[in-house]
Order: C-alpha cells, then sequence, then structure tokens
C-alpha cells in the first residue's frame, strides 16, 4: 500500500495494461484515482494476471472500458457476451462502464478496433435502441464514448447532431475523449471548442485524455503513443468548466510506455487543472 | 421493426469488408486517401495478435507464408471471438481446412500450432482449484493432480526440439504434460513416455484411484512386474511432478 504522506490523485486515473502491470504495482512514483481497463482482456482469465488484478483492485478503484460490445454494429448485441461483460463488472465491482461510439463486428466477424457509424437518422434509432437495450440487460447506464475517425461514411448529418441525438434517444451517458474531439477536428477541418460547446454536456460522465501522432500535414492518427500536447491539454481546460462538477479523468497510454514517473507528471499536470477548475470538490466514488 | 436501412448496413459491411480484403470499394461520402488507414490499423491488430500467439510457427513458416496465412484468415473467415486475445485460436482450424498444403510442406505444423495455443490458452485460462489437501503416499494413495492440466499427444516432438529441425523420420507418437504452476503462473510442458502418459490420464481420470491399484494392469498392458522397481521409478517422477508443482 502507499505510504501516508503520497498524495493520492483525486480525479485522474490510468490505463491499467499488462505491460506495465509489475511496474505499476511495485512503484510508488505513480498513484492514481482508479484504473480502467478492457473487460476483454480480463474476463475468464486466471492465474498470474488475475493475481495481479486482485492486487490491483486491492489498491484502487476499477472502471472498464469496453471494446468488442460493437454498439454500432448492423449485427443484433452479443447477449452471451453481454452476460459475460455483466458478470465481470459485478465481481470486480466496476463503477463505471463505458463503451465506443462505433462498430467493431459486422456480418458476423469481428475486427477487433473502431469503424465509424454513418451518420444517419437511422443509425441513430437503430443504435439506440441497442444501447438501451445493453442498459436494460445491465442494469446501468452506458457511457458511450465519442472515437476518433479518418473519415466519415454516407454521413447525412453533422457529427455533433449525431452525438447529441444519440444521448437523447438512448438516454445513455457521455465519454468525452477530448483528445478524440482535437483529432476529429484537426481531421476534419473544424473547431473543437465550438463542437464541445454543442454538445450536451450534462449527460458528460467521464473523460479521456491521451496523446497521438500526426503522420501527415493533414491528418493525425489515435494512437495512445505519445505524452499528450498543450493543445489538448487546452481542450480539456475548456471542457471541464462546461460541466456541472467534476468527473473521473483518465489518462490513456497504450504505447510507447514510459517511465512511471512520466506518466505521473502527466496526471499530475490533469489534476492540477481539476483541482483549479472543481475547486477541490471529490469524486462521488 | 428495423431501424437501419439498407444502404446504410451497406455502406458499414463495405468498410467491413474492405478492413478484411483491402479492396477499396466505392463508398458514399468518403474523404480521399483515408480509407486505407482502417485496413493498416485493422490488420496490424490482427497480425500482431496471431505472430505474438505463435511466434514459432512464424519463425517456422518463410515470412511470405506467414503473411500470406494472415491475410487469407482474416479475409475469408469470420472471426468469432469477442477477446482478441482468443481469436487466434480459430487458425488452427482455419489452416486445416484450407491450407492442407502448409500441412504437406510442414507436417509438423498442425502439432506446432496446437502446442502454442495451449500455451496461450493455459497461461491466461480461468483458475481450476485443486482439490483439498495433499497426496498422501505416492504409491499407496491417490494423486492430488494440478487440474490446470492435460496430456497432448503429438505425431511430431514440437515440444521437446526445434520445429524447424523436425523431419519427416521423427514421426511417432510423441505426448506432453501441459499444466500451469500455481506459484509463477507459468506453462510447463512435460514429455511423457506412452506409459507415463496412461498413468497420469488414469489418476485424472478416476481421482479415487492410487498408482498402487493399477499395478496389476501395468504388469498386463505394459510388461511390468518388477513392483519394488516400479515403486521406486513412480517415487521419483511423484517427486519430480510435486517439485514442479503438478501435484500436491
Amino acid at each position: 500500500m502507499s505510504g501516508p504522506f503520497i498524495f493520492m490523485n483525486q480525479h485522474v486515473g490510468i490505463g491499467y495494461r499488462k505491460d506495465f502491470g509489475s511496474a505499476f504495482l511495485n512503484s510508488e512514483e505513480v498513484h492514481p484515482a482508479f484504473v480502467e481497463l478492457a473487460p476483454e482482456n480480463w474476463i475468464d482469465v486466471g492465474g498470474y494476471w488475475k493475481r495481479q488484478l486482485q492486487k490491483v483492485a486491492e489498491r484502487y478503484p476499477i472502471y472498464s472500458h469496453g471494446l468488442s460490445l460493437s454498439v454500432g454494429s448492423p449485427d443484433p448485441i452479443d447477449r452471451g457476451f453481454l452476460k459475460q461483460v455483466k458478470d465481470f463488472l459485478e465481481e470486480w465491482n466496476v463503477q463505471i462502464y463505458s463503451e465506443h461510439l462505433s462498430y467493431s463486428k459486422c456480418d458476423n466477424a469481428h475486427l477487433y478496433d473502431l469503424l465509424p457509424i454513418p451518420f444517419r437518422e437511422d443509425a441513430v434509432k437503430h443504435v439506440s435502441e441497442r444501447i438501451r437495450e445493453v442498459q436494460d440487460f445491465l442494469g446501468r447506464k452506458l457511457v458511450i464514448e465519442i472515437v476518433s475517425y479518418y473519415t466519415p461514411v454516407a454521413a447525412e448529418m453533422t457529427e455533433v447532431e449525431f452525438i447529441n441525438a444519440i444521448l437523447q434517444e438512448a438516454d445513455c451517458e457521455l465519454l468525452f475523449d477530448i483528445n478524440n474531439i482535437y483529432v476529429n477536428g484537426f481531421n476534419h477541418g473544424y473547431d473543437p471548442k465550438a463542437f464541445i460547446d454543442q454538445l450536451d454536456t450534462s449527460r458528460v460522465r467521464y473523460i479521456h485524455m491521451a496523446g497521438h501522432e500526426k503522420v501527415s500535414d493533414d491528418l493525425i492518427i489515435d494512437t495512445h503513443g505519445q505524452p499528450i500536447i498543450d493543445p489538448v491539454y487546452d481542450l480539456f481546460e475548456h471542457a471541464i468548466k462546461k460541466l456541472n462538477g467534476p468527473v473521473p479523468v483518465l489518462l490513456e497510454r497504450d504505447f510507447n510506455i514510459p517511465e512511471m514517473k512520466e506518466l505521473q507528471h502527466e496526471m499530475d499536470r490533469l489534476e492540477a487543472i481539476c483541482t483549479q477548475t472543481w475547486d477541490h470538490a471529490t469524486l462521488e466514488r | 421493426m428495423p431501424h437501419l436501412k439498407d444502404e446504410t448496413h451497406e455502406q458499414q459491411s463495405l468498410l467491413a469488408k474492405y478492413t478484411r480484403d483491402g479492396i477499396e470499394p466505392e463508398m458514399i461520402g468518403v474523404t480521399e486517401g483515408r480509407l486505407h488507414h482502417y485496413r493498416r490499423l485493422v490488420f496490424n491488430v490482427i497480425r500482431e495478435s496471431l505472430s505474438s500467439t505463435y511466434p514459432l510457427t512464424v519463425n517456422l513458416l518463410t515470412q511470405k507464408e506467414w503473411s500470406v496465412v494472415c491475410q487469407e484468415f482474416f479475409e475469408s473467415h469470420d472471426c468469432v471471438h469477442p477477446q482478441v486475445w482468443r481469436m487466434p485460436e480459430e487458425l488452427i482450424a482455419y489452416i486445416a481446412e484450407h491450407r492442407q498444403d502448409l500441412h504437406e510442406r510442414y507436417p509438423q505444423l498442425e502439432d506446432l500450432l496446437q502446442l502454442e495455443w495451449l500455451e496461450a490458452e493455459y497461461y491466461m485460462m480461468k483458475d481450476r482449484n485443486f482439490p483439498e489437501g495433499s497426496s498422501k503416499d505416492p504409491i499407496a494413495a491417490p494423486w492430488n493432480l494440478n487440474p490446470e492440466s492435460e496430456i497432448a499427444s503429438f505425431a511430431y516432438p514440437v515440444h521437446i526440439k526445434n520445429a524447424r529441425f523436425i523431419s519427416p523420420t521423427d514421426k511417432g507418437n510423441y505426448y506432453c504434460l501441459i499444466f500451469r504452476q500455481r506459484t509463477s503462473g507459468k506453462v510447463k510442458f512435460m514429455n511423457l513416455s506412452p506409459f507415463l502418459a496412461w498413468l497420469i490420464a488414469t489418476l485424472k481420470a478416476d481421482e479415487s484411484i492410487s498408482p498402487q491399484e493399477l499395478f496389476p494392469v501395468i504388469a498386463k498392458e505394459f510388461g511390468v512386474e518388477d513392483e519394488a522397481l516400479l515403486t521406486e521409478q513412480l517415487g521419483n517422477f511423484f517427486d519430480k511432478l510435486r517439485s514442479d508443482e503438478m501435484v500436491k
């Protein structure tokens, strides 16, 4: 356990990865408020990794961010898998379960990555119905993430109209991925602050922050492999001022994992912005 | 009543199909020069997952053979498992069904794929608890065997020999005990003689039976009638299994 003089983050957590599981548990250099993990990577996993996760769960609250539910898919929801997710959330006392507003399965084949849903009215109704189905099954609100995308597909409405319509129709909550909004603004030529200003921020339950990679003059790929850049911190500050109160904030880092203290440095910077904005409010846990 | 219009579904299907076959489709309202990133990102996940599960197979096949089989697998096989770490298991049946030519070129391939998948599966699989208590006697009492274990039979010695150096002359009947150690979580492989494979399988099948009760069968089926020698050798085997955490 951390010693009594170590300052624990109040708002900012970190994505837990097997890659740095051992360093994470054995280091006093990171002290997140919570950890997030993908249920797909842990459902029915035992042995060494389960014991590691048990140690993590003894120290930190666990939030969960799904990869394969594919709420945007034309296919039916996989009820068997959803039941596994439900059991997992209960077993680990997971307080927030989020998923992506995208699809990763189509025509009965998993693709294991996030594809953009057409911004269309029929898709709004279809996806909303599926989100409601998930919420009814799980007995909790689903928190959906605004995903990064590199091209729209068959769009008949704007992205922000699409997201707001789904929030309204599905009566779900929103994961504000600030980096994704920045990436999308850059890739599709819109002002990310104006985008945030148009969103229904009353439904924001959770925030993600991450780095990205600019691969050409007009394209950023959402890699989670670099530190957060200053404009994304600025956008974060803008975004959280729109909220009614504190929500948990996650630092995502999936590649090029640096020293733990570098990750903590990023979390500290986010924590300072949160504390300044939310006036030392604490999260409900 | 379904909400999704056929055209919207079709657009989603076209993008999904493109990530699998790489043949750029005609789609509505896409930004020029951007689609290929989806193909690249999705296929990277597939290839990385397959390569990390089957490093010995990657080493056995040529780079081109491995690239082609990964590509063909993802293009023509509908991956069914929502957990990406389980997806590579589906490659085994795919190769058996569609790439018999690889099995002919590499007779050891089927066993190698099986061995590598078993290692991945055993490392990750859900815990199965040892029954209560310890084995009271290596000969006269039942063995408390690690429930996280199984015996695989192979036609080629992929568990004891570098697959690149296995030749058709190595063909035979091989038995490999696979188990996960409780304390470290590591997966171990142990080469077994046909007799020891039979013994472990028999003791696993009936947890109330002791090795001693099998002595008459051992004498009849394996021609081992020297009980003193058998007792000594089984005692040594038991000690090894216990030190490896295969028996408690």
